[in-house]
């Protein structure tokens, strides 16, 4: 059985509360035992590296030297992109350059060796016994489901930290995600930063750029964007009305006050649902919508899902979605 | 020390050599911030090898890049400006310049962590937008959030909260050991 | 004693600004057999010269030292000198202070020292040179040029109307190679097959040239005026003495490949020529794709060739010729950018496409007859957009190198662009535009008011958004990122030595830089020969160049050979090794080190070991002063100290080195 220890990252505990469901659905089903890191912390992204280097590698390393304490043979996974870069560059920093790996130690006031790897779900779930598992995990496929793949940035790069082969156009995910009977559709936006981390500090210059992947997703004919990581999932999904609603603006040319829009609740043609992998893994592998907490998306999913499972009888679609 | 040796030590740190760009475009042009920031990555090695160390501490690009790494993924000559604008950033802090919103959400962020452990995204945002003078920003999500239990109004510490106060409180320390050496 | 004279060269100020000039060659003045010393502004020119011959004249000098610059520029120059003054010309030592001194060194007294170190250790060695004679080596009058492309067609052409006889070796079954892919040559913008075709057809109806299309070099031996080449006529199932050409056998064919010629736009027969102005204009079965070679049924063309030219049971064949010199034209091919660039699709895309596939594309004779379409849905693109630097300038992805060409290139197939669709738009994305040729910047100044858009920023990547590529970048002159919606995106990718270019090199022993370009002897004033005598560069194969410095260089590679085949025989360098018979054991050790196959082991007659003092022969290395280029592995190889290379016999190198500890 595999084992990895295991860091949820602080979405895990909120926003990120369907896919958490779902983690925990899939990783059981397909028999892997993540063992949760006792007592970590949040990694600082994207804040703490800003302002300090030294504390930037230090709060993720707290987590990686509990790890390698408590569990000195497991790995460590993590299901959040951002979270990963900075546990990933932590444990790289800590391998490759002595001045960083004496800082860290001195602020953690403990060792940490970085013996072990850091990984990322996506690398879980790629390995061949796996997919094995997962094809065996399944009981119900998806027809005629055109799934984007967004990977997010920090999975993917930078290149000599993550060792990311392909960055422009990784397969990884697509290829996970035709074991539920969905057809990745070929687009452009698979690695593009989607501005998670400005959205709050940047929101003027973040929010085209996030609402430009929805668009190509769109303009690819995808039904559904599947993410692999909760940061990326509420920003792909938190303002797609506000998005939709400035090209209508742009269409017609008629103001749009977002603000007045929470009184009139209008309702915008262009969204396109966000799924989490996990989310679409266990759905295939029969969990519920109520299950899963799916009512939680900030654009309703259920109608894509039914859709997507449209071979089934009307009372498994109830159950499917909400 | 002068500024030019200031802006040499930056870019070693970040190992980069100015004299390895040349000025092509391919990092802004691929740069998914780009449009909002002033100088932008190609920009911001034209300074350097000018040495207007002023002009790249006073920018917004240092505060808006995201650290995607798309830029020196793509560069011909591999130089890292995303490693270079972190240097930068930290220079800038430490002369005192900030970019105001960035701080704002900086400071909430690493106060959230040392009272709880763990990022609470609610506290953070509502934190935000007071300090930042920004009252309506994200306020149409809120309803959703609230209604469907998204974020915990009332959250706890993890039970190691002390150990990383003084985790950060070390690091921070460190830095200006680091900075003291250096000078 | 030895009557050794000094002459310290300042070589303008190259030498003299780093060297204390005057006081080096007062201190050769005291070292052991000088007579003579003295320094001069230029000692390789004329009163330079003169000023040595007098000197020889006057103290009676029997031995020469110049300090001056690499024996590599001026040795020659000095030994022709000393020919006419009588002294044997192997009486010579240069000692380099300007490469290995003055260009490497800052702190001018520490550098006059090591200038009088190398005067002194030179000063030693030439005490023990001895005169060397040099001997007659008999010349082959015919050449080899391999690759069929414009440059090999020039040199070969050229070449034979001089009066000798060329091979000419191209692995395709046609020559012609990248030129006759090309729809429209720059700055002219005449027709490129127009004035390719008919140079081929020259080659292949010149009385003193032998074509050997779809053959390839295997093995070369022997050095210049006196290469013996193995060349293997690759099996073409297809009897050339009887064919007619006539083409009934490719019409019927009945199996179908992408064509490489035509970039994979179309589809060719299994038994096929080229293109059709190919020559020779006989087809070849291609057996890879052949049904009737791979699976034994059908045997189409065998039935329907009028007069039976199809023979199934066809091989490859070898034949040896000797030649006095080669010619190497072996050319480029396009670097495969979907391997390095994953930011522009890695090849997903149907309509991003390189600019030879696009010269197959417009081109009148290719598969669209010249109609600019998008290769994914044969429709006539309204936006156009055009990336240099594609592999080029990247040191990264691809090479460092600029591909020179491109720029030029990419002008071009916008104007061929703008007369053959009206209204359309053109991008060009370029970092640089350079254009260092004769009507080249006008050209371009033209490409611009037709209405091509140049803008200054490498592309970063190019996505989907529907149907539409999008070509991202920045504008760098505005600093703004632009976005532009394009139906076809053209590569102008950089050129890399053709495949298969190195191991021709390694038969021929000459040297390939890190990038695989063959090298030249000097790049400014040797730059058609290698360092291996008799083999002389032509076109691309030696770095990238367009068409007319390719076709200069063909010229003047046809040139060095023309002048080298005129002569009945050559003098041969003396400084080879040497075998002492007597020491000699015959153990053979030198023939397996030896790298130019110089040493061969021969029989002398001895006694026999044991005391018993019986009378036998036995073996003895023998060294061939054609072959031997005066390496000195063998004499690093001989236990017995036996074999010695003559100029640089053990002895004078330690007589150097002692030098040093005076």
């Amino acid at each position: 059985m595999l084992r990895y220890a295991y860091f949820p990252g602080c979405a895990s505990e909120s926003t990120a509360k369907s896919t958490t469901l779902a983690n925990e659905f899939v990783f059981g089903a397909v028999g892997i035992d993540l063992v949760e890191i006792e007592d970590w912390c949040c990694c600082g992204a994207t804040s703490a590296h800003t302002l300090s280097e030294t504390v930037g590698l230090a709060l993720p390393a707290r987590a990686l030297s509990r790890a390698e304490r408590d569990h000195p043979d497991l790995d460590v996974v993590t299901g959040c992109a951002s979270c990963y870069a900075r546990l990933k560059l932590a444990n790289y920093k800590v391998r490759t350059d002595k001045d960083a790996a004496w800082l860290v130690e001195k602020a953690l006031g403990r060792p940490y060796t970085a013996k072990n790897e850091v990984l990322n779900f996506l690398d879980i779930l790629s390995l061949d016994e796996v997919k094995a598992s997962i094809e065996t995990a399944i009981l119900r496929k998806f027809k005629d489901l055109k799934v984007a793949c967004y990977y997010g940035c920090l999975n993917i790069r930078p290149a000599e930290v993550t060792g990311a082969k392909d960055r422009e156009n990784p397969m990884a995910m697509d290829e996970i995600a035709v074991l539920t009977g969905a057809v990745p559709v070929d687009w452009g936006f698979k690695t593009e930063c989607c501005g998670a981390a400005h959205q709050n500090d940047a929101a003027r210059q973040t929010r085209p750029l996030t609402a430009r992947i929805l668009e190509n997703a769109m303009a690819a004919g995808a039904d559904v964007i599947l993410t692999a990581c909760p940061m990326c999932q509420l920003n792909l999904e938190m303002r797609q009305t506000e998005y939709a609603r400035k090209r209508e603006e742009k269409k017609t040319g008629k103001k749009v006050f977002p603000l007045l829009d929470m009184v009139i609740k209008p309702e915008p043609q262009e969204t396109i649902p966000v799924l989490s992998l996990t989310e679409l893994l266990a759905i295939a592998m029969g969990a519920g919508g109520r299950r899963l907490s799916l009512d939680v998306h900030h654009v309703p999913v259920g109608g894509v899902i039914a859709q997507g499972l449209s071979g089934m009888n009307e009372k498994e679609v109830r159950e499917a979605f909400i | 020390m002068n500024e030019n040796h200031t802006l040499e030590h930056l870019m070693k740190k970040a190992d980069v050599r100015s004299y390895d760009c040349y000025q092509c475009g391919k990092c802004s042009g691929g740069c998914p911030m780009a449009e909002g920031m002033d100088l932008g990555p190609r920009g911001i090695m034209r300074s350097a090898q000018i040495g207007a160390l002023d002009s790249i501490l006073n920018s917004s690009t240092i505060w808006l890049c995201s650290g995607c790494y798309a830029c020196v993924d793509r560069c011909p000559h591999d130089v890292n400006v995303p490693a270079f604008i972190e240097e930068a950033r930290y220079e800038a802090m430490r002369r005192g310049i900030v970019r105001r919103d960035s701080e704002v959400l900086n400071r909430t962020f690493l106060a959230n962590i040392r009272a709880f452990g763990r990022s609470h995204e609610m506290l953070l945002a509502a934190f935000y937008n007071i300090f930042a003078l920004k009252p309506t920003q994200d306020l149409t999500s809120l309803p959703h959030m609230i209604s469907k239990k998204l974020i915990p109004i009332k959250p706890d510490p993890i039970r190691g909260v002390g150990d990383v106060q003084a985790i950060i409180a070390r690091a921070e320390r460190l830095d200006k050991l680091v900075k003291e050496v250096r000078e | 004693m030895s009557k050794v004279g000094v002459f310290v060269c300042h070589c303008g100020t190259n030498i003299a600004a780093a060297v204390d000039v005057v006081r080096a060659c007062e201190a050769a003045k005291s070292m052991p057999g000088v007579v003579h010393a003295a320094e001069y502004k230029y000692m390789c020119s004329e009163p330079g010269q003169q000023m040595i011959l007098d000197a020889i004249k006057e103290y009676g000098l029997k031995r020469i030292v110049i300090a001056s610059c690499s024996p590599r520029m001026h040795e020659t120059t000095f030994r022709k000198m000393l020919k006419k003054s009588g002294v044997n010309e192997y009486l010579i030592e240069i000692a380099n202070i300007r490469e290995q001194v003055a260009w490497v060194h800052d702190d001018k007294e520490k550098a006059t020292e090591k200038a009088i170190d190398l005067i002194r250790m030179a000063v030693a060695k030439v005490c023990r040179d001895e005169p060397l004679k040099s001997q007659m080596i008999p010349i082959t009058k015919r050449a080899l040029v391999i690759g069929g492309g414009i440059a090999g067609i020039q040199a070969a052409l050229d070449i034979a109307d001089a009066g000798h006889e060329v091979t000419l070796v191209e692995r395709e079954p046609s020559i012609g190679g990248r030129m006759v892919m090309l729809d429209k040559t720059f700055p002219t913008l005449d027709c490129s097959a127009c004035i390719s075709t008919p140079k081929m057809v020259d080659v292949s109806a010149h009385p003193n040239i032998r074509l050997l299309a779809y053959s390839e070099v295997a093995k070369v031996e022997g050095y210049i005026g006196n290469f013996t080449v193995t060349i293997r006529q690759k099996a073409r199932y297809v009897n050339h003495d009887i064919c007619t050409g006539c083409g009934a056998c490719s019409e019927k064919c009945p199996a179908k490949v992408p064509s490489a010629f035509n970039k994979g736009l179309s589809k060719r027969p299994a038994i096929y020529t080229l293109f059709p102005q190919a020559v020779p204009a006989k087809p070849v079965i291609d057996k890879d794709s052949c049904i009737k070679l791979k699976s034994g049924k059908c045997g189409v063309c065998e039935k329907i060739c009028p007069l039976g030219c199809i023979n199934y049971e066809d091989e490859d064949m070898e034949f040896t010729e000797d030649f006095g010199a080669i010619v190497t034209a072996t050319g480029y091919q396009t670097a495969d950018w979907a391997q390095m660039y994953d930011e522009y699709g890695a090849g997903r895309f149907p309509d991003v496409i390189d600019g030879l596939t696009f010269e197959r594309l417009v081109n009148a004779s290719g598969p669209t007859e010249g109609h600019i379409v998008r290769p994914s849905d044969g429709t006539e693109p309204k936006t156009i957009s055009i990336i240099k630097c594609v592999g080029s300038r990247d040191p990264k992805k691809g090479r460092a190198y600029c591909s020179r060409a491109c720029c030029m290139y990419a002008a071009k197939h916008a104007r061929q662009i703008f007369g053959k669709i009206e209204g359309v738009r053109v991008f060009i994305f370029y970092i640089d535009v350079r254009t260092p040729g004769k009507g080249y910047e006008e050209f371009y100044d033209k490409t611009r008011e037709d209405g091509a858009i140049y803008v200054r920023g490498r592309v970063s990547r190019i996505y989907k958004e529907g149907d539409t590529l999008i070509c991202q970048a920045e504008d760098s002159l505005l600093g703004k990122q632009v976005r532009v919606k394009s139906d076809l995106v053209i590569l102008e990718t950089a050129m890399e030595p053709a495949e298969g270019s190195a191991s021709v090199a390694g038969m021929l022993g000459a040297a390939v830089d890190g990038d695989g370009w063959l090298t030249e002897a000097h790049p400014k004033l040797r730059p058609v020969e290698t360092q291996v005598g008799g083999v002389f560069l032509a076109g691309v194969c030696q770095g990238p160049k367009d068409i007319p410095d390719t076709v200069s260089q063909a010229s003047a590679a046809a040139a060095k050979v023309i002048g080298l085949l005129n002569k009945n025989e050559m003098e041969s360098s003396p400084m080879i090794a040497s075998v002492e018979a007597d020491k000699c054991s015959g153990c053979s050790a030198c023939e397996a080190i030896c790298p130019y196959k110089a040493i061969t082991m021969g029989e002398q007659p001895g006694r026999e070991a044991g005391g018993n003092s019986k009378k036998v022969m036995r073996p003895i290395a023998v060294v061939n002063a054609g072959l031997c280029q005066g390496c000195g592995a063998c004499t690093v190889a001989c236990r017995t100290g036996a074999i010695d290379l003559l100029g640089y016999r053990n002895r004078q190198i330690l007589e150097e080195v002692d030098a040093l500890w005076v």
